[in-house]
């Protein structure tokens, strides 16, 4: 039996008796078979001796349960890890950032608690995934919308606390930023309510988000202070309609503008929605048609940017080109289109325009199967795991991924920059990540950039980038971009750089981990914060 | 004179008979693995033919594209609420890889699995983990039948409901054309409760 690092199997054994008696012992899981089902998919350590994993799993049924877990892990000192759905893949999945951890599986808690519809409101445990509060939404015919990422089988608890992102407007998009109201756990076994949850008989706990006082949400957030067992969400009414449309440009240096008017409908609210900018010429773009064969052979002969720019002009393929996503009325939609066409077009000289998608709602189940990207409707789907999938042209895809995803100014002089520095560093380096050096509008008023690594079974090749990945979070420091979330393995050299007046951030989360968990028994190591007892000294 | 290959067509196809009647499997003093469902992929040709056969061996075929969204949402989850049932495929790892998942929250497993990959334009490995007497028996249907793929359904049309200990063989088999057809690595699969022995 694998147990928690330095404690005796016998002290163990004991304290898993505990844990059943907590829970009933059918919700304790020590057995290898079970304890596979908490590896990490895509770990980047796979097959290796420092491969995180579980020593057990307990999976309470309440938040009662939850508390008398976390009591006696924290009268003996167990390590725990709590999880939602573990589906958190690419970032860690269900195991452990400390290897040996208990996980707390909340799976069980997954009771979708109120609907309010009339305020678009909900409050939902942790078990809860986008698919259920979808399905709950569409059996009780309710006129509202959840935003999801992709795939869509994951908590909206978890990835509200790892700050995750959807695709429909800027305030549901922001799974963090539309969240109002927690319960949490904390570490010594206390139950705390944030926001206007703390006023017992609170009428406003999911609408209001700040109540009184400090506001201590983000707390929990990344973090390792507390267990979330209540979550509260501002939801999406159901629009009328939905309309995208796409805007193409045919020389380099209408990125610039292209991006500043983008930036212009984001914060006037023109239009909201999640998008990218897409190069056709240079790299394809979602839905263009493949590129001719005169296009592969120019992109071949590394060609200057006049001579890219002429190909643009004389064959109709864009530059860059932007998916916009509108919604509302039918009548409010298509204004905000029209509006957004004039802008381009008064700032973009040549600018072109294409009408997308047009839905009115409610669709049925058979019309909604039928749409392919799924998420900007609010949607669930496990359509990302086809994407890359097995097809006669990419016939051994990879067994996973991570992602390395700077946060950069929403500019086109950063877009070009950071485009820059990765492609000269990649050369320099003898690597090729995956995914497209164009930024993608994800979190308001900044792009991200996304470059993508395979999870292999291979060490040597995960070995490699690893080494890669911890590179390239430095080269982005020091260009003043930062990682907005990153996979365990990384968690200690992301948090690394956030280091102003010698690492005063981290100091004080310290100072809070010690004064919240002292026994630090609660997921050790979780976005860089370790407790006093596994601490290593700065250099 | 049956010939060996006969013997083991009609003998799987037999036992894949019984287990679709409960009477029987009785007679026989065990029984088979009812299967809600056998999900097979169209994209690809071998996952076809293993539904073709399937079918024609009474099972109740779906076949889903890779992406098996529309699969789980509207047909497993909703019977999967209800009662675990067991289901079957030949299809895309991602597509096991996301029905494993979603399968673990209704107490179900993996209980066999084999990858299928061509090595060459001549030449398929397959890679079999499961419980012993179908493992041992897809084993030599590999190898002495070119329609692997109606081994498989064959096999998973008596797939015992007590799975016993789990072994993992793998074999390389050589026929003309098999990998060229085959054309990229597809899984065999069969999900079900929880039994006494270990997941695959």
């Amino acid at each position: 039996m694998k147990t928690p690092p330095g404690m005796s199997s016998e002290a163990f054994s004991s304290a898993l008796r505990e844990f059943a008696g907590a829970v009933g012992k059918d919700w304790v899981f020590t057995s290898d078979e079970d304890i596979r089902l908490y590896r990490d998919a895509y770990s980047p350590f796979w097959g290796e001796e420092d491969e995180p994993v579980a020593s057990a799993a307990v999976a309470p049924q309440d938040v009662a349960e939850v508390q008398a877990v976390v009591r006696i892990a924290n009268e003996r000192k167990i390590p725990i890890y709590p999880i939602s759905t573990g589906r958190n893949l690419g970032y860690g999945g269900a195991a452990p950032v400390y290897s040996g951890s208990v996980v707390l599986d909340l799976k069980r808690l997954n009771r979708i608690l109120e609907m309010n519809e009339r305020n678009a409101t909900c409050l939902v445990e942790p078990g809860v995934s986008y698919f259920d509060l979808y399905r709950h939404i569409r059996a009780n015919k309710l006129k509202l919308w959840i935003d999801c990422p992709d795939p869509g089988w994951g908590s909206l608890v978890g990835n509200a606390l790892e700050r995750g992102n959807g695709y429909t407007l800027a305030p549901y998009r922001d799974h963090w930023g539309a969240h109002a109201g927690m319960e949490v756990v904390l570490p010594n076994g206390d139950l705390v309510r944030t926001g206007m949850g703390a006023m017992p008989g609170a009428k406003t706990w999911q609408q209001f988000k700040y109540g009184y006082g400090p506001h201590l949400d983000g707390l929990f957030s990344q973090s390792n202070f507390g267990i979330v067992t209540k979550m509260g969400f501002w939801l999406m009414p159901e629009p009328e309609a939905f309309r995208s449309g796409t805007v193409s440009v045919y020389r380099y240096d209408d990125l610039f503008k292209l991006v500043d008017i983008l930036a212009y409908l984001e914060n006037l609210k023109v239009m909201s929605a999640t998008t990218r900018v897409e190069s056709p010429l240079l790299f394809g773009a979602f839905k263009a048609p493949p590129p001719s064969s005169e296009l592969v052979a120019l992109r071949t002969k590394n060609p200057s940017r006049e001579e890219y720019e002429a190909f643009a002009a004389q064959n109709d393929v864009p530059y860059w080109s932007v998916i916009l996503r509108f919604y509302g009325s039918p009548k409010v939609t298509g204004a905000h289109w029209e509006y957004a066409q004039e802008k381009f077009a008064a700032a973009i000289p040549g600018a072109k325009f294409r009408d997308g998608d047009f839905y009115q709602f409610p669709l049925s189940d058979t019309v909604v199967d039928k749409i392919m990207d799924k998420a900007p409707l609010g949607v669930p789907s496990l359509e990302a795991f086809s994407m890359g999938g097995r097809t006669p042209t990419n016939p051994t895809p990879s067994n996973g991924h991570m992602w390395f995803s700077p946060i950069i100014p929403m500019s086109g002089e950063a877009v070009q920059e950071c485009e820059r520095v990765f492609r000269e560093a990649f050369r320099e380096w003898g690597v090729n990540p995956l995914g497209l050096p164009l930024p993608q509008l994800y979190h308001e008023r900044t792009f991200f950039q996304i470059y993508g690594f395979p999870i292999t079974h291979d060490i040597e090749t995960n070995r490699k980038n690893r080494e890669t990945f911890k590179r390239m979070i430095k080269l982005a420091a020091e260009h003043g971009w930062g990682e907005y979330r990153t996979a365990p393995a990384f968690m200690d050299a992301c948090a690394d750089t956030y280091s102003f007046n010698n690492h005063a951030l981290m100091r004080l989360q310290e100072t809070l981990k010690d004064a919240i968990d002292p026994n630090g028994i609660l997921s050790a190591g979780r976005y860089g914060i370790w407790p006093a007892n596994l601490r290593k000294p700065r250099p | 004179m049956s010939t060996r290959r006969e013997f083991i067509r009609t003998g799987a196809a037999i036992a894949a008979l019984t287990a679709l009647d409960p009477a029987r499997a009785d007679e026989r003093g065990d029984s088979s693995l009812a299967l809600y469902k056998v999900i097979l992929d169209l994209a690809f040709p071998s996952s076809a033919a293993f539904g073709r056969r399937a079918s024609e061996l009474g099972l109740a075929t779906h076949a889903s594209p890779s992406d098996v969204t529309s699969l789980w949402y509207h047909d497993l989850h909703p019977r999967w609420v209800q009662s675990a049932v067991a289901i079957a495929g030949l299809t895309s790892p991602e597509s096991l890889f996301c029905l494993e998942r979603l399968a673990w929250d209704h107490s179900m497993r993996v209980l066999f699995r084999a990858f299928h990959r061509p090595v060459d334009s001549s030449s398929i490995e397959h890679v079999l983990t499961g419980p012993q007497s179908v493992v041992r028996a897809l084993t030599s249907a590999y190898t002495t039948r070119d329609a692997w793929t109606d081994a498989t359904a064959e096999a998973f049309a008596g797939f015992p409901t007590a799975q016993g200990a789990l072994i993992q063989r793998t074999l390389r088999v050589r026929g003309s054309g098999r990998g060229a057809r085959l054309g990229t690595t597809l899984v065999s699969w069969v999900i079900g409760p929880i039994s006494k022995t270990t997941a695959a």
